[in-house]
């Protein structure tokens, strides 16, 4: 009887052992695609704001009239001399819709597109929010409905460019995301 | 004791160790992920709050007239926000920007503190600070946030 305890009772001890080495293996894999997942969002995040931030800047460049002529919470479409050739050159950011990434698992993840002097649209990167805030010289914001006049865009000084991107694909349900957020003052504004 | 509770017991003895690295290698990864991206947003609002203070003036003297000598600077005891000046929107100098401090808060990793220290240098020699006036200002801002493991300081000079 004691001969077949022991057998029964390391049975029950090796089969315990052996779920505690396969969860942990199961929990490492979920912590490195965490990880992976995160360092994907926060290069994409660092690229598309290299980018937004490079552009911005340089609203106005050697433009003279009007510099900004579409300003709203998603959208922002402006002039610059961006490759400083002498020539008038614009720019036109806006947000996708979700649609457009069915493919992907995020439900959330869109487009942010960037078209120069009215090319074919390319995309900048995936994003799940962009969102703008412009603000006047003594920086109180100036509401959308205002920046639909030409004479409200002048105003701008300062523009907050909020941005969340997240993967295509959950860990645990969890889409593992990265956020920025920063005030843009472009010299010639 | 005999030989089988022996081999169990530092069976048991491995396998708590082997859970205890592997817990810890996980815990050390999550706080790098989240002081990666909380580094990524410091740097994004120090250099935010260092454009805004590069539109102000060098100097209060300096704001509707050109200063030729070091003498007419705001003197070193006297850096710092004018009076009449309470938020930063009426700062018209970059030395009102000395001592002053702001809390953004961002919806991922929460409140980032920022506190500023404008003072003056002298160009041969930029990492000491100053007891006389000189051509010459270092901002400094200094950024706190739970995930970022120190002190955040972003530096940049500034010349007249």
């Amino acid at each position: 009887m004691q001969y077949w305890l022991d057998i029964v009772g390391s049975f029950l001890i090796g089969g315990l052992i052996l779920l505690i080495l396969v969860n942990l293996n199961l929990s490492m894999n979920t912590s490195a695609a965490e990880n992976l997942n995160t360092n994907i969002s926060q290069g994409n995040l660092v690229s598309t704001t290299y980018v937004i931030e490079h552009d911005i800047y340089k609203i106005g460049y050697r433009i003279t009239g009007e510099k900004i002529t579409v300003a709203d919470s998603t959208e922002l479409k402006f002039y610059t001399d961006i490759d400083n050739n002498g020539t008038k050159d614009s720019i036109h950011y806006y947000l996708g819709n979700t649609s457009e990434m069915f493919l992907t698992f995020n439900p959330k993840d869109r487009l942010l597109y960037r078209i120069m002097n009215n090319e074919t649209a390319s995309s900048s990167n995936i994003v799940v929010d962009f969102n703008l805030t412009f603000h006047d010289s003594l920086g109180a914001v100036i509401n959308y409905a205002s920046l639909k006049n030409a004479s409200s865009r002048q105003k701008v000084k300062t523009i907050t460019v909020s941005l969340f991107v997240e993967p295509a694909e959950p860990i645990d349900g969890i889409y593992q995301g990265a956020e920025w957020k920063k005030n843009l003052i472009a010299k010639n504004l | 004791m005999g030989y089988h509770q022996i081999l169990t017991i530092a069976s048991i003895f491995l396998l708590s160790t082997l859970i205890l690295n592997v817990n810890n290698a996980t815990t050390q990864r999550l706080t790098s992920m989240y002081s990666n991206e909380a580094a990524i947003d410091a740097s994004g609002i120090a250099q935010s709050l260092i454009d805004e203070i590069q539109t102000r003036a060098f100097d209060e003297r300096t704001i509707y007239k050109m200063v030729t000598t070091t003498d007419s600077l705001t003197v070193v005891k006297l850096v710092g926000k004018d009076a009449g000046e309470t938020v930063s929107t009426q700062f018209d100098d970059i030395d009102d920007y000395n001592n002053y401090t702001r809390t953004d808060s961002l919806s991922r990793m929460g409140n980032f503190n920022t506190k500023v220290l404008v003072y003056y240098i002298d160009k041969n020699n930029p990492d000491t600070q100053s007891a006389v006036r000189t051509f010459t200002k270092q901002i400094d801002v200094h950024i706190t946030n739970f995930s970022l493991p120190d002190t955040l300081k972003f530096s940049h000079i500034i010349g007249y």
